[in-house]
């Protein structure tokens, strides 16, 4: 594709947004054909203006950005001052607020159904196919991945947030949804402690996705509690900790900026393959563990050398906010 | 009524309302520009959502060199374009439309109005299928232009392009709008040179 333009479709446009000369306008005055060109673009312009906004998207968008706003001005972040946190409202649990995260999850979450049929059908296909004389060891190796395929897409809807606590089988279930089988296994043995150093996980996949089954949290105080029950279950960054969440002690009960009836929130986001994400430092002395943080992939650093807590963009290490511990 | 920058400099010392009058009163324009850009309601809703959040964490850093519109737009643009990206990034299964509710054609008992509103939805669809087959380097100065109400200065700054660039790129983007919806004039443009994804 070429940048030329026949010039008279290009003074057609220009014409139309007022960006033309006395003599362009007067060329377009003079041309039927491109007085009919640009009353077209008029109407396209005015179709593509019409539309219905929903009064819900509304009034959800303005209802996590004020939670935002009301976050910073309770003073632990940039841009919009202190003096702002004696003013703001706080934030209660019926507001209208709904994580993007929880949104996708919805929208998407369908599609884990699917993908687990897929799976399912593969592997069987793969087992057909190299049907030898050994049938019952086949069997036996398919067996477990595909239970856990489709354990994982009944488990996917299944509600965690801020009613994890009060609902352990429901969240043992979720925790176990978007673990790979081994990681799911290795959680399981090691008292799912939910502390995980960012090396032994980062880039790799076969380790299943180390947000599946995390905690979606959106208030400060929501991180502080869920770090303070995490180091209270956990010794400090141990070194090959396997990333995976322990959901039954996540989620403390003061879901602010969540609505309530967006129980979902903490579930995996859904069907995105697991993207990539940074090896973030750990501190010497604390935990490193991966949260859902406003609906984003974060890692939540638990320093208690500097009594602060560390919000780090796990896709790159950045640091989204840093909250005191005292 | 205050404008946009008294409201930002009310927000920035802390007054909620403000925040609140601003956000409303940008946010129908935000909605469409994303919509029209993800071509997708729900993507755009998310859009959206993510628009809003960035303006208020940027707030602070809005330095009033270029109108709030403006830093608004490229937010939503930005904000959009990183939707598509992670829609591009999830399985998709069947038609388009498939597992999106809010944009699945429902099915209605037949009234004196039916063909009047499947007329209608039958003209949304066509134009999102023309904007669609657009490539993002024509949709988005586009929507900019016929949504956002942006002059060509403004886009140019929001892409990062020269001002005959934009010029150039939202007359071709139009023809092709144009020619997607059956609306050619002479069809003066050589098939082979629409401004339509290569993909």
């Amino acid at each position: 594709m070429t940048d030329e333009l026949d010039p008279d479709r290009l003074l057609a446009s220009a014409a139309l947004d007022n960006e033309v000369t006395p003599d362009e306008r007067a060329r377009v005055d003079a041309s039927d054909i491109l007085r009919s060109e640009m009353d077209a673009y008029r109407d396209i312009g005015a179709e593509l203006r019409s539309m219905e906004v929903p009064a819900a998207s509304r009034e959800s968008a303005i209802a996590a950005a004020l939670a935002v706003f009301d976050e910073l001005a309770a003073g632990t972040s940039t841009s919009i001052p202190a003096a702002t946190a004696a003013s703001a409202p706080a934030i209660t649990a019926g507001s209208n607020v709904v994580s993007l995260g929880a949104r996708r999850q919805r929208q998407y979450g369908w599609l884990t159904g699917v993908a687990a049929a897929a799976v399912v059908a593969v592997l069987g296909i793969a087992v057909l196919s190299n049907g030898s004389g050994d049938d019952k060891k086949s069997s036996a190796t398919v067996e477990q991945p595909a239970s856990s395929a489709a354990k994982s897409s009944a488990d996917a809807n299944a509600p965690l947030a801020a009613d994890t606590a009060a609902s352990p089988a429901g969240s043992t279930a979720a925790a176990e949804t978007g673990l790979a089988p081994d990681m799911a296994s290795t959680n399981e043995a090691s008292g799912g402690g939910g502390v995980g150093a960012t090396t032994t996980y980062a880039g790799d996949t076969t380790l299943g996705d180390p947000w599946a089954g995390a905690p979606s949290l959106s208030t400060e105080d929501e991180l502080r509690g869920y770090s303070a029950s995490i180091a209270a279950t956990a010794s400090p960054v141990p070194s090959t900790a396997a990333g995976a969440t322990d959901t039954t002690a996540a989620s403390p009960d003061t879901a602010v900026a969540e609505s309530t009836a967006d129980t979902d929130a903490a579930t995996v986001p859904a069907i995105e393959s697991a993207p990539a994400y940074a090896v973030c430092p750990a501190p010497s002395n604390g935990t490193i563990t991966p949260v859902l943080y406003r609906g984003q992939r974060v890692y939540l650093v638990r320093d208690d050398a500097a009594r602060e807590l560390r919000v780090l963009d796990a896709s790159n290490c950045a640091l989204v906010v840093t909250i005191p511990l005292d | 009524m205050p404008d946009d920058n008294a409201l930002v400099a009310a927000a920035r010392d802390g007054d909620r309302s403000s925040l609140d009058l601003l956000l409303r009163r940008h946010y129908d324009r935000i909605y469409a520009v994303c919509r029209r850009v993800t071509g997708h309601e729900a993507d755009a809703a998310d859009a959206a959502q993510e628009a809003m959040i960035a303006i208020v964490r940027g707030l602070g850093k809005f330095d009033g060199r270029s109108s709030f519109a403006t830093w608004v737009y490229r937010i939503a643009t930005n904000a959009s374009l990183d939707e598509l990206r992670r829609r591009r990034r999830r399985p998709v299964a069947g038609i388009e439309t498939a597992g999106h509710g809010e944009d699945a054609p429902h099915i209605e008992h037949a009234d004196p109005d039916s063909g009047v509103r499947l007329d209608a939805l039958g003209d949304r669809m066509l134009l999102d299928r023309a904007l669609a087959a657009l490539a993002e380097d024509f949709r988005v100065p586009v929507v900019l232009r016929d949504v956002g109400d942006l002059d060509y200065g403004e886009i140019a700054e929001i892409l990062g392009v020269p001002v005959g660039t934009v010029k150039s790129r939202i007359a071709r983007g139009r023809a092709a709008l144009a020619l997607g919806l059956g609306r050619d004039f002479g069809n003066r443009t050589d098939p082979d040179e629409r401004p339509t994804k290569t993909s």
